[in-house]
């Protein structure tokens, strides 16, 4: 039998991606506690304003009222250093995660933010006479430490500074309809924040947000589009132009019964052709809940302070909007010569080809050509001359199952969808299944080494969206979180083996051709139907698309969790 | 005889290292590896102006044998196969002779103690608790090596199918000359902490000491099969039958001569059972022989070694990891290309390359990539 969630235990942030519920906008803030006392109080005054996992009303009339959708959300996440500020007992604090306790900046080996396992300040350079040397340095001059691009906010975040981030803050708003300007209650809100702090003491807003560092907070928005006859609606696209958040996993107990079985195809686990696509289990997003594994994992003691509650990686990803679009425009010639065929459809074909989906979400798995996706579109009714037919067409196709319910038993090669495509790196599906063969078709394939490596991606897109203005330099990318159970198990591994390296893929050291770090490795292979009689082609030279500019991991408690911090009675005995 | 598999030869030593400290003259001496490490970590940060004083190296204090092996081997390079190492540009001296594919050194400092013995708590067993049971100990603290080679006297000749014990000898002592006349002061800095090496002089008193301290290896790890080839196996069906068939006669005599017997006492008659009792004994003597040659039969095979995998010598295996990289930009760079084109510029590349010639161009050992400066040799 099923059990149902605590749902009003659950921080909503678990459960819900804002940016698809009508939440558009957001500020993100980053705080330091002074003082434990102080922090105590800012918990219990901030913990009866937190967005719960509870279902809404969604009654339009109630937004903002009891029981209704609310105007402006409010959640809150601690990195591990915040949860010593608060004074939390080490035996409590001794059984946290590695990774977390280590934070985001000590794992950027890991995660492919740095090259080099230590900091460059770190490397010595000791001259142990008799062994041979090659005597690099001057061939290779130290290269700047890979941090040096990060927001101040981040890149002063250290342990026991004066500045290290000790606690996430996340609003997310409702825009005024048909406008991209959000309602009144976000900055009512965050002058809420702001006296908040004056009033407790001891609890400071980190202004350091932004490259230069003058920032409140992180500011996010999706990307709008201005449509004749309605105004402005907010878009999934982010800055390269393509559609975002589309394929989130689901697990049991998030959504409604009637909802879950529509949404859990291609998202869920794949178990078999009679039962086909079922929902993951809590314990893969919730603490205290069995997982995958059909484990309980360890958490630190007491269960009840860790139950329900989460962690998240928070990363500020910038996006060299420059160097993709002259990347990809001097590509498409290439392609186009290659493939023989124009160079508009080169070109977002090549795009598709490292993405995985074309750029208004339609899988290459279901619609690997050009001509098959614009007759999908046609039949689809996304090219209707109308634009408020267009409208609800996209919305209506991105709500259904048919954008998510594919695998790749059928695409082993990776004919239709690359192997080595962005999209088939973050989530493998049934391509892992050890009874594949590497040359043919498996239908059976089913998803579990997938399931236990499976992230909630929320976050927003962050700078100017208006198409084609922007620059490497200037700031755009996406405020982009992980939600899971085990950074280690699930983030890191898909950051590291995945994104990283493709040994999996069968790819070598090729990195994702979209997000990998393409410092040394910077080939993505496209490969082609033998019977096209074309051959494979292969992007080279990719540059830096997505930069790491900062971020952190956070631990998101449960609602009993905050109270008992508030409380200062965690017993771990 | 698992020393030699798959045209490798796996070399594991365990010399044991020396106990107590190391007399200050030994430490002191010029051109002692303390000596020369006092020497570099000084220069280095004579080099760099923050910190030259004061750098918590004490170096009159007391050192182990054991801690001094230890410092040695932290400050032994690993070869440039990351890039904090290629960054750091010290190679390893492994990478010096064109044979060694792996190797690695272990402390090991003693057994690890596994508690008493246990026992069941209700049943009991396990003797008195109060009574402590006697602790395991290894006699001394010994030094691991282990190295996996091409099993070759000349760098570069193919990979042999089999090889007698002597020719593995030969084979066994010829890496080591080879690593004493490429890596002496590294084998002396290591070696010269552990007992049996202090009269190494030459190469030759180095295999001594060295072929003194071999052990065999009994778990050989080879990784260069990209199909696997016919293997030895055996006809199992055939040795159960030839085993289980004459047991199966010898129960059943067993079963006719005990019963028999026991029916004689009891019906009070008298039957001629000799026949049965021989039989049994006839089988269980096959019996006995079958298994044992079975037996036999298993060892030898499981002795025979697995065949060497094609090319899967290192001047093959560098030459491999070098022209597949060329081959890749080769490819990129001639994407869309015309016949004719293509054509001569892969004339071009033939000739550049050379994917006959084994011995270059090719890639160094001890690198990661070819990309690297200096990692290909011309």
């Amino acid at each position: 039998m099923t059990r149902q969630l605590d749902l009003a235990d659950i921080q909503g942030n678990i459960v819900r991606a804002y940016g698809r519920h009508n939440y558009p906008k957001a500020r993100y803030f980053f705080l330091h506690i002074d003082d434990a006392l102080a922090g105590r109080n800012f918990v219990e005054a901030v913990r009866h304003k937190v967005t719960t996992a509870t279902r809404w009303n969604r009654d339009p009339e109630a937004i903002g009222k009891p029981g209704g959708a609310p105007a402006v959300t409010l959640n809150i996440g601690f990195t591990f250093f915040g949860l010593a500020a608060l004074r939390l007992p080490t035996r409590t604090l001794q059984r946290m995660p590695e990774e977390f306790i280590d934070g985001m900046k000590s794992r950027a080996f890991i995660l492919g933010d740095s090259l080099l396992e230590l900091p460059e300040d770190d490397l010595t350079y000791g001259d142990y006479g008799t062994y041979d040397r090659v005597g690099l340095e001057k061939m290779r001059p130290p290269a700047p430490s890979f941090d040096d691009k990060w927001d101040p906010v981040w890149k002063n975040n250290n342990r026991g500074s004066d500045d290290a981030v000790h606690i996430w803050m996340s609003m997310n708003a409702r825009v005024v309809p048909f406008t991209d300007t959000a309602v009144g209650a976000l900055e009512s809100q965050t002058q809420w924040l702001r006296d908040l702090c004056a009033k407790v003491g001891g609890v400071r807003i980190l202004a350091t947000n932004g490259a230069n560092g003058d920032q409140e907070y992180q500011a996010a928005s999706a990307v709008f589009d201005t449509v004749e006859g309605i105004g402005m609606v907010p878009t999934p696209r982010e800055h390269f132009g393509f559609a975002d958040g589309i394929g989130d996993p689901v697990f049991a107990g998030q959504l409604p019964a009637k909802e879950e079985a529509d949404r859990v195809r291609g998202r869920g686990k794949w178990m078999n052709r009679k039962a086909g696509w079922e929902p993951l289990a809590p314990g893969e997003f919730l603490l205290g809940h069995p997982d995958e594994a059909q484990e309980l994992p360890p958490t630190a003691a007491p269960h009840e302070f860790m139950r329900n509650g989460s962690f998240m990686a928070y990363r500020k990803l910038h996006q060299n909007v420059g160097s993709y679009r002259d990347y990809f425009a001097a590509e498409a010639q290439k392609f186009a010569t290659v493939m023989d065929t124009p160079v508009d459809e080169a070109k977002v074909t090549l795009e598709a080809k490292v993405v995985g989906r074309w750029p208004d979400g339609v899988p290459l798995a279901t619609h690997p050509t050009y001509a098959q996706w614009q007759d999908y579109r046609t039949h689809l009714g996304l090219n209707a001359e109308d634009p408020k037919a267009a409208l609800a067409a996209m919305a209506h196709y991105r709500a259904s199952a048919a954008i998510n319910d594919f695998k790749y038993g059928n695409d082993i090669t990776g004919i239709r969808c690359p192997s080595g495509s962005h999209l088939r790196r973050v989530n493998t599906r049934d391509y892992l299944d050890p009874l594949n063969d590497l040359n043919g078709a498996n239908p059976d394939a089913t998803t579990q080494l997938n399931k236990r490596r499976r992230i909630l991606r929320r976050g927003l897109p962050y700078g100017d969206p208006t198409p084609n203005t922007g620059s490497d330099e200037t700031e755009q990318g996406i405020a982009f979180m992980a939600i899971c159970a085990s950074l280690f198990r699930q983030f890191e591994f898909v950051q590291q083996q995945w994104i990283q390296y493709a040994l999996d893929f069968n790819q070598g050291n090729n990195t994702c051709p979209l997000v990998g770090n393409h410092e040394v490795h910077k080939r993505h292979i496209i490969p082609a139907d033998p019977k096209s009689g074309k051959p494979p082609y292969i992007c080279d030279g990719l540059p830096q698309f997505v930069e790491t500019r900062g971020g952190d991991y956070f631990f998101l408690p449960s609602m009993t969790a905050l109270r008992m911090v508030a409380m200062g009675s965690i017993d771990p005995t | 005889m698992p020393n030699f598999d798959a045209g490798s030869y796996f070399l594991t030593i365990l010399a044991p290292i020396k106990e107590g400290d190391v007399p200050a003259e030994i430490r002191n001496r010029s051109g002692s590896w303390d000596a020369r490490f006092r020497d570099a970590v000084e220069k280095t940060q004579a080099e760099t102006a923050e910190g030259a004083t004061d750098n918590g190296f004490v170096w009159d204090d007391e050192v182990s044998w054991k801690q001094r092996l230890r410092m040695v081997l932290a400050t032994l390079p690993t070869a440039l196969q990351s890039p904090a190492t290629e960054r750091i540009g010290v190679q390893s001296p492994f990478a010096r002779n064109r044979r060694n594919h792996l190797c690695r050194f272990v402390v090991i400092d003693d057994v690890v103690y596994n508690g008493r013995v246990t026992a069941k708590p209700i049943i009991g067993g396990g003797g008195d608790p109060l009574v402590p049971q006697p602790v395991d100990h290894l006699p001394c603290s010994y030094l691991l090596f282990a190295a996996d080679i091409d099993a070759v006297t000349e760098e570069g000749a193919s990979l042999p199918a089999e090889l007698t014990e002597r020719q593995q000898g030969t084979v066994r002592d010829a890496y080591l000359t080879a690593l004493w006349d490429s890596a002496e002061a590294e084998m002396r800095a290591v070696f010269e902490n552990c007992t049996g090496f202090d009269e190494v002089d030459d190469a030759a008193s180095f295999v001594r000491a060295i072929r003194r301290c071999q052990i065999e290896t009994t778990m050989p790890f080879h990784d260069y099969y990209t199909r696997l080839p016919a293997l030895p196996s055996l006809p199992f069906d055939f040795l159960k039958l030839l085993v289980l068939g004459p047991l199966a006669v010898f129960a059943l005599a067993l079963i006719i001569w005990l019963g028999g017997s026991a029916l004689e006492v009891i019906l009070n008659r008298d039957w001629n059972l000799e026949g049965a009792f021989w039989t049994m004994l006839a089988a269980l003597g096959v019996t006995a022989a079958t298994a044992a040659f079975s037996y036999n039969l298993a060892l030898k095979q499981g002795n025979k070694p697995f065949p060497p995998p094609p090319d899967g010598d290192l001047t093959s295996v560098l030459k491999a990891l070098y022209l597949q990289q060329h081959f890749s930009d080769f490819v990129v760079a001639q994407q869309g290309a015309g016949d004719k084109d293509l054509h001569k510029a892969f004339g071009t590349f033939l000739k550049e390359h050379k994917p006959e010639d084994r011995t270059g161009p090719t890639q160094k050992p001890g690198y990661v990539s070819a990309r690297f400066p200096g990692a290909v040799n011309p």
